[in-house]
């Protein structure tokens, strides 16, 4: 009840969220088996993608290499099920682990470079992971790749896409509190003071080698769970899913939603991975569209990126949330307060002399 | 002892020497006034005696401690708190989270205690909340506390990174030129709160400024930077009359600005 009182309190939002997540709830209740399926991929992606977003959105940070960090994960998980016999929990506890650590590593080149040079760096990063890592006799075990059988919770089988899909729903829950709790708190804000000035959050005493390497082990752990997440629907591990041109598409489709949007991060997962099989179901002249989205996301979120960054510099999601506010005139609290403030603002001084 | 002691430092950009052998001292309490033409180094100097510019010889002290090899952050967490003169406010943040930043950074409580709030991060966040009001209220910002910094007029922005030095309860503030863009009488209420600082808080300052009449007005000692070397010093009224400063600065562009300080 107080837990209630509090949501209503806290305005529209939580509202909504408490809405959306009834609702992501009962999901598997109004559709089958496959978009089920469907669905636990896409919570894996947006798992991935909040990672990305505390690096990109909260951070400041350009990163070109999320895919295959997310691969990373999926990869050390498959291997260590199929070839080591472990449980699946653990080995994606591992996993998750292992990548933290990573992301102290492939967070080293942002203590030195920013902006364009970081981007490159990161792309050259994600290739080399792409190219040699994933790829490699440990991680894929050959061509072939790996496969899983789906895991159990316990006693609990989640052979049924619908039973899967609520275990990833409760990752992709938890994954949205920790980034709201890091968002809203102190780290986030000093994640933000880094994004804003370097040399301003050095002066104040921010430690940029500290948070900066913490912000990329934090988002490149959140990007191997969604590898985690999604090698558990999946069954397979195969390298290709997870290549630098995904991670492109990755960074692209965040910064089109809204690079520090946790509704973006969604919507760029759902934009991804049900695009195609939504045209696909809905036949016809989608059919043919679903074929050319299929072939050419990349010059869709080209283009797209494009008219974004002309009309809503800050994504999709920020840009129709300030358009609602302004035509809705909620409640908006003007930013920058009234002249007068200034006179209030400074009672000593004026008067001198 | 000195609180800062700078000694025998240079520092060189390729083929331009920006600071030749400079050395100096601040004493607890002093405002000291750091001027002379553009182009002088003395936003270099800040920058060593700040940790954002290593240099290439020399050496800092602070409190009597070696700090030349110290992180910016190292000596911020020490008591060397700064200003820019290109203000570095943090646009995302509000007024409020700005100087929050600054303070919690200090708070003894690991990054994940802080997400997982427990019993002492609160205590520790509460205190802070504490602390960032009471500054807020000293430099009268509290009508912009939930505006985001980078809405803010200029002024404005000069007066947050005013308040994040100051929420960290400085020994030694660093002001790079802060009354540029300001206005006569936003200039006069600067100089107030210069001397509020210094009697409230007890900071000791040392400025860089191009408006000569707030140097003189608040310094109590200056030294004078021409073409990154030192080549005058003393009381306000001393430096005023000395001859190489004024032929340093009628040979630059701040020549009137000395002149207008005289007269």
């Amino acid at each position: 009840m107080k837990v209630l009182l509090r949501l209503l309190k806290g305005g529209v939002l939580p509202v909504v969220a408490l809405g959306g997540f009834l609702l992501a709830l009962l999901l598997p209740l109004a559709v089958g088996k496959y978009w089920s399926f469907l669905a636990a991929q896409t919570l894996a992606y947006a798992i991935a993608l909040t990672g990305l977003m505390i690096v990109v959105g909260l951070l400041g940070q350009p990163s070109l290499m999320h895919a295959e960090l997310m691969g990373f994960g999926a990869a050390v998980t498959a291997t260590l099920v199929e070839v080591k016999g472990w449980n699946f929990w653990v080995a994606g506890a591992v996993a998750v682990a292992v990548a933290f650590v990573t992301g102290v590593v492939v967070g080293l080149p942002a203590l030195r470079i920013r902006g364009l040079a970081l981007a490159i760096v990161t792309l050259a990063i994600g290739r080399l992971f792409d190219q040699l890592v994933l790829p490699s006799q440990l991680l894929s075990g050959g061509v072939g790749g790996r496969s899983i059988s789906r895991p159990s919770l316990g006693p609990i089988s989640l052979e049924a896409d619908q039973l899967y899909y609520e275990v990833a729903l409760a990752a992709f829950v938890a994954v949205v509190f920790l980034a709201v709790s890091i968002r809203r708190g102190k780290l986030g804000r000093i994640f933000r003071a880094i994004k804003g000035s370097e040399r301003g959050a050095a002066a104040s005493g921010v430690s940029l080698t500290r948070y900066k390497l913490l912000g990329f082990a934090f988002s490149t752990a959140l990007a191997a769970l969604g590898g985690v997440v999604g090698v558990g629907a999946s069954g397979s591990f195969t390298p290709a899913p997870y290549d630098w041109v995904h991670s492109i598409t990755f960074l692209a489709m965040l910064v089109i939603m809204g690079a520090d949007s946790l509704t973006g991060a969604v919507l760029a997962s759902v934009v991804m991975i049900d695009m195609v099989p939504l045209f696909q179901g809905a036949g016809g002249v989608f059919q043919t569209l679903s074929k050319f989205f299929e072939q050419s996301i990349q010059l869709f979120s080209g283009v797209l990126l494009i008219g974004v960054l002309v009309l809503a510099p800050k994504g999709l999601v920020p840009g129709a949330a300030s358009f609602l506010r302004r035509r809705l005139v909620l409640a908006t609290p003007s930013r920058a307060p009234a002249p007068v403030a200034e006179e209030e603002a400074k009672p000593v001084g004026v008067g001198r002399k | 002892m000195a609180l800062l002691d700078v000694r025998g430092v240079s520092v060189r950009f390729g083929g331009l020497q920006a600071l030749r052998d400079v050395s100096f001292h601040v004493n607890a309490g002093e405002v000291v006034g750091l001027i002379g033409p553009n182009g002088a180094g003395k936003t270099t100097l800040f920058n060593v005696v700040s940790g954002l510019q290593p240099a290439d010889t020399g050496r800092v002290f602070f409190s009597g401690q070696d700090i030349s090899g110290l992180a910016p952050e190292e000596r911020s967490l020490l008591g060397i708190g700064r200003t820019f003169q290109s203000v570095q406010v943090f646009r995302e943040l509000t007024v409020e989270e700005n100087v929050s930043v600054a303070r919690e950074v200090r708070e003894r409580v690991g990054p994940l205690a802080a997400v997982l709030r427990t019993p002492w991060a609160r205590v520790e966040a509460r205190r802070s909340e504490e602390k960032v009001r009471a500054v807020l209220h000293f430099l009268g910002l509290e009508p912009y506390r939930k505006s985001l910094a980078g809405d803010l007029p200029l002024g404005i922005q000069r007066r947050v990174e005013l308040a994040r030095a100051l929420v960290g309860e400085p020994k030694l503030l660093l002001l790079d030129e802060p009354a540029s863009g300001m206005d006569t009488a936003e200039t006069m209420g600067l100089a107030e709160d210069l001397e509020r600082m210094r009697r409230v808080l007890g900071v000791t300052i040392l400025l860089v400024e191009h408006d000569m009449r707030l140097v003189m007005e608040v310094s109590d000692y200056i030294y004078v930077l021409d073409f990154g070397e030192l080549i005058a010093e003393g009381r306000p009224s001393q430096v005023r009359s000395d001859p190489r400063v004024i032929e340093a600065y009628l040979g630059g562009e701040g020549g009137e600005k000395v002149g207008a300080a005289r007269g």
